[in-house]
């Protein structure tokens, strides 16, 4: 037999390291550890699961609650948006019209179809957020930013067409930072400032460059 | 990400009706003279020499009034006249303007996009400020713009809008209660002036709180309470009842 060649030495030969052998104690802690992950897994599918009935809840309601809303005229609705304390030109911005739209349509003058509509379901928003997440001044509610020095308030939500969104952060399901970032995925670089506002020697708000 | 100035809107062509508040014959007499309003033929002064022009108030809101009603006897104006479309992505190009598009909506013709030029400010009387011939009033969106601009146009600072809103939403809002307060007051027999300083004293009562109605206007979260109390106000007025207003 020539030197060279390297002799066949089987699966126990020495040139193999045999795998460490696993104490009982460390297979357990590997089982419980797989366990765990698919729980996890499951439980993350379930939150996805839960979240998309939650918001075709949050729909099937919204729309239900529209359709009781739109049997009042569009004067009687634009009475409960001055009963709550709107601006009229948030109200404007939240149906899509302009603010003298809203004037003539206070003033009783007609409305389409389509937007005695989309009144009566922004009030029907108002609504199921007042009544399921407890928020008592929902006029307010609305005009409040997220998050503080992050201009994105409910009501640009809404306007960028994003009721999902509105109704999942007057929930409570989902965090400001989750929300804003379904909203614009880069409203951090977005929404920072070399600037902040003060109030000045005068008494008035002002604006001055930060302190780097 | 760096700030620049900014347009109305996201796509190519800025959105022009988020810009103005009223245009025409939206525009209202009631409401009050703010940053951002443009008068048609306004007798303006200019170096040795009277002239009349179309104008746009560039004075920051909070230097319009001396006692919270009569404007300051004289304004800062810049002057308006046509000017081509300007396209979103070139409002960056064109900084010693603000960018009016679709001023005049029903015209055809070229006169229907017009431009502040910044490089061509007047005086204005603030008598010559005739409410009949305010011809729009801005957005809250518009005046953020055009503050940003103004202020880029004479320091070269680009300060985001964001910043901006927060600094003249007060006044903004000031401006709205004063429209909504005048509009019901005169229907009810007032004239405009007694409208407005009636409006101007229920705004700087206590409101209860310690702070008066118009401090409590700096807060988002406060506003909404001054609108409901606003409203009720003019209810019990319209019923006979007294407001405790002189």
């Amino acid at each position: 037999m020539p030197t060279d060649l390297i002799q066949e030495s089987g699966t126990a030969g020495t040139e193999i390291n045999p795998p460490p052998s696993l104490s009982e104690t460390r297979t357990v802690a590997k089982v419980i550890t797989e366990d765990i992950g698919v729980i996890r897994q499951q439980a993350r599918d379930l939150h996805e699961a839960t979240g998309e009935l939650h918001q075709r809840s949050h729909y099937d309601e919204w729309t239900a609650r529209t359709t009781q809303r739109g049997r009042s005229s569009t004067r009687e609705l634009l009475d409960e948006f001055a009963e709550l304390g709107f601006a009229w030109r948030d109200v404007a911005r939240l149906v899509g019209v302009s603010v003298p739209a809203i004037q003539k349509w206070r003033r009783g003058e007609g409305t389409t179809g389509e937007n005695r509509h989309k009144v009566a379901s922004l009030l029907a928003a108002c609504d199921l957020v007042a009544d399921h997440y407890g928020i008592r001044e929902v006029a307010s509610w609305f005009e409040m930013p997220l998050l503080a020095g992050v201009p994105v308030t409910p009501i640009e939500l809404w306007a960028g067409c994003r009721p999902d969104l509105v109704f999942d952060y007057a929930s409570g399901h989902t965090d400001s930072e989750q929300v804003l970032t379904s909203w614009d995925t880069t409203w951090r670089q977005r929404y920072r400032s070399d600037y902040e506002v003060f109030r000045a020697g005068d008494g008035e708000l002002s604006i001055r460059p930060k302190e780097r | 990400m760096a700030h620049d100035l900014e347009y109305p809107g996201t796509g190519v062509l800025p959105d022009a009706d988020s810009l103005y508040r009223a245009r025409g014959e939206e525009v209202v007499r009631h409401r009050p003279v703010f940053t951002g309003d443009v008068f048609a033929k306004v007798t303006v002064q200019s170096v040795r020499a009277i002239k009349i022009k179309d104008v746009i108030v560039v004075q920051h809101p909070c230097a319009l009034r001396s006692n919270g009603v009569d404007l300051h006897p004289r304004l800062l104006v810049a002057e308006v006249r046509r000017h081509s479309l300007i396209p979103a992505d070139d409002w960056t190009g064109h900084v010693g303007k603000m960018p009016l598009p679709d001023l005049l909506p029903t015209v055809e013709s070229g006169r229907r996009h017009q431009a502040a030029f910044f490089d061509e400010p007047y005086l204005a009387g603030s008598d010559e400020l005739d409410l009949d011939k305010r011809i729009a009033c801005l957005s809250q969106a518009g005046v953020n713009i055009l503050l940003q601009r103004w202020v880029n146009h004479n320091s070269r600072a680009v300060i985001p809008t964001f910043d901006y809103q927060t600094v003249s939403s007060p006044a903004f809002e000031e401006a709205d209660i004063i429209e909504e307060w005048s509009e019901a007051r005169i229907d009810a027999g007032l004239d405009l002036r007694e409208a407005l300083v009636e409006a101007m004293k229920w705004l700087r009562e206590d409101s209860g709180t310690g702070a008066t109605r118009q401090r409590l206007l700096e807060d988002p979260q406060s506003r909404s309470t001054v609108r409901q109390q606003m409203r009720l106000a003019l209810r019990q007025q319209s019923s006979g009842r007294r407001l405790g207003i002189v």
